[in-house]
């Protein structure tokens, strides 16, 4: 009780130091950047954030922030008790009261509907007609929504085995004759299965323009482990290919040549499209890769539908996002350690 | 009758079990986004694709797999050749490697075209496969083993067990007979030929790498009984 109250003390004088050096540290952003402070909304201050402190870390939680208090710590500081210290939920002592109210509900429920259908089954009336459970039209939460709607609403951290029971209990429920009342408590846990068919966007896949001449053609960018590559390719042409100023001559080894190739082939169409491409950075088989990635995406409108199916299936389409690891401190490399001595070599570097 | 009543309880048991879990809970994208962890793709080669898209209809947007560097629709592309020089390769040099296993299959064609003269009679000679391909992919195949030695902890002391395992580790585990059998290190004879003679024995069901799937084979019958110590 005593650690409670310290504990609420502490918070309290926190939150208060906290929105102090927000509201001052607003008004020297609104002076520097010449708007009114009034007028400032959040996504100013993003701006502006990213431009004074940029930072290339891929974790986006770990780069600067600047927002008020009341978004990262909640602001009342909740006694989940009374003061005599008796606690208000009923299942306050299992460390996940929300959690197992769920289930022990789900469970009563299920009870009662046995009874009655035992009842039912009892007086010698023939079965009713089949219903379509709600299982079949219903999905349940995934992981992600259900470790989010604990954390969200009642700051609970949940595992994945609970993950699992949880949603065995739900289509044990959702398989009986449901009164309406359940049928609105289960609806909390679950979305409607979608029927429609995601599908990738066609007016993006169909655009192209036209030239000067008049001839059609789609320009766009292939990337692969730091080589960049601009594709532009023409239709209605003879089969021209050139990289850079050379023909394919440009790659030496049997294998780039082959990744150049490969999505005019799949598609039958050597000879009746002109491919004008430029490559920088990265070795040989980075920018054949490049272009590769480049190509497939430009020859999308020139081609039907079923040979866009087939290169969005094989996989030519996205990024390979496989990327050279980072070197990190005490160690050599990216995972070559040191040997044990050495380790003391490399910590007194650190030391003041 | 005691062996009989826990038959019938354990089959019941089983039935009910089935029941209470649906298929359903196996069946939605996101779940199987977790397998696609390994990063190996659906489609393998050309043909498994053309069997995929045949009609003119658009397909639905599940989770793609960038293609590797290596995929090509070339004739001369095969995955387990390809997966054969991952293998063999060291330090990350792959040309060195690819060279080596090109001259490996132009040996074999050689060899086979050498017998195909030798051989008299017509009968004879629809026998003898060219395809160095073919010879390939029997080699590989001859040289799977069926189970394999597994060591498990318990009561303090590790026990061999034999267990049943998946069709990529027996790849591996058939590849890697092939390979160290092969050792140029007393001899100054290149690696291709060496290579070659290996491959065309175990496509015989001969030679010192099949030898070794043998044994494995006896060592498992030797360990039968151990085997229930794969179930707790």
């Amino acid at each position: 009780m005593k650690a409670f109250l310290k504990r609420a003390k502490e918070h309290e004088s926190k939150i208060n130091k906290y929105t102090e050096e927000y509201e001052l540290g607003r008004k020297h952003l609104a002076n520097m950047m010449g708007i009114h402070p009034d007028e400032m909304t959040q996504e100013h201050i993003n701006e502006a954030i990213r431009y004074l402190l940029p930072s290339g870390l891929f974790d986006k939680g770990s780069r600067p922030q600047f927002k008020h208090p009341k978004d990262i710590l909640p602001l009342n500081f909740d006694f989940p008790f009374d003061k005599a210290g008796r606690p208000y939920h009923y299942q306050y002592y299992t460390l996940l009261p929300n959690y197992h109210c769920i289930m022990s509900e789900a469970a009563w429920r299920m009870e009662c509907l046995r009874e009655e259908e035992v009842r039912i089954g009892s007086t010698g009336a023939p079965p009713q007609e089949e219903m379509k459970h709600l299982s079949e039209e219903y999905e349940w939460m995934d992981l992600r929504t259900f470790l989010n709607y604990f954390k969200s609403n009642h700051s609970e951290v949940v595992q994945v085995n609970e993950h699992n029971r949880f949603v065995i209990l739900m289509t044990k429920l959702s398989k009986m004759r449901l009164r309406e009342q359940d049928v609105a408590f289960l609806k909390q846990f679950g979305s409607p299965k979608t029927s429609e068919i995601n599908v990738m966007d066609t007016e993006e896949i169909k655009k192209f323009y036209v030239n000067e001449q008049g001839r059609k053609f789609r320009t766009k960018n292939g990337y692969r482990k730091s080589a960049i590559a601009q594709v532009t390719v023409y239709a209605e042409g003879e089969g021209i290919l050139e990289i850079n100023g050379k023909g394919i001559e440009y790659f030496e080894s049997q294998y780039a040549r082959e990744q150049v190739l490969f999505p005019l082939v799949l598609t039958s169409s050597l000879n009746k499209v002109d491919v004008h491409a430029r490559v920088e950075g990265g070795g040989e088989m980075g920018q054949s890769g490049a272009i590769r990635h480049g190509l497939s995406n430009a020859l999308l409108p020139f081609v039907s539908q079923q040979m866009v199916n087939k290169l969005s299936l094989s996989g030519l389409l996205d990024r390979d996002s496989r990327v050279k690891e980072r070197n990190k401190p005490g160690q050599k490399k990216a995972r070559k350690q040191f040997q044990w001595y050495e380790l003391i070599k490399a910590c007194c570097k650190f030391l003041p | 009758m005691a062996l009989c009543k826990g038959k019938t309880i354990y089959h019941t048991l089983l039935g009910i079990y089935k029941q209470q879990i649906s298929t359903s809970y196996f069946s939605t994208n996101k779940v199987l986004s977790n397998m696609y962890k390994d990063r190996v793709p659906s489609v393998q080669s050309i043909g498994e694709l053309n069997a995929l898209c045949i009609d003119d209809k658009p397909v639905e947007k599940k989770i793609r797999i960038p293609a590797k560097s290596e995929f090509s629709s070339a004739v001369t592309y095969d995955p387990i050749v390809q997966k054969f020089i991952n293998i063999l390769m060291r330090d990350g040099k792959k040309e060195k490697t690819r060279e080596i296993i090109e001259q490996v299959l132009e040996n074999i064609k050689m060899k086979q075209i050498e017998n195909y003269h030798k051989a008299t009679t017509d009968a004879e000679k629809a026998m003898v496969v060219t395809d160095p391909l073919k010879v390939f992919h029997g080699a590989v195949e001859n040289c799977k083993p069926l189970l394999i030695l597994k060591t498990i902890v318990k009561g303090g002391s590790g026990y061999r067990v034999p267990v049943y395992c998946h069709e990529r580790r027996r790849l591996r585990v058939g590849i890697n007979f092939i390979i160290k059998t092969c050792d140029t290190r007393k001899r100054k004879v290149p690696l291709s030929t060496v290579l070659a003679t290996e491959i065309l024995q175990a496509y015989n069901n001969e030679g010192n790498a099949v030898g070794k799937k043998h044994q494995l084979h006896k060592e498992c019958e030797a360990q039968r009984a151990f085997a229930h110590y794969r179930w707790k």
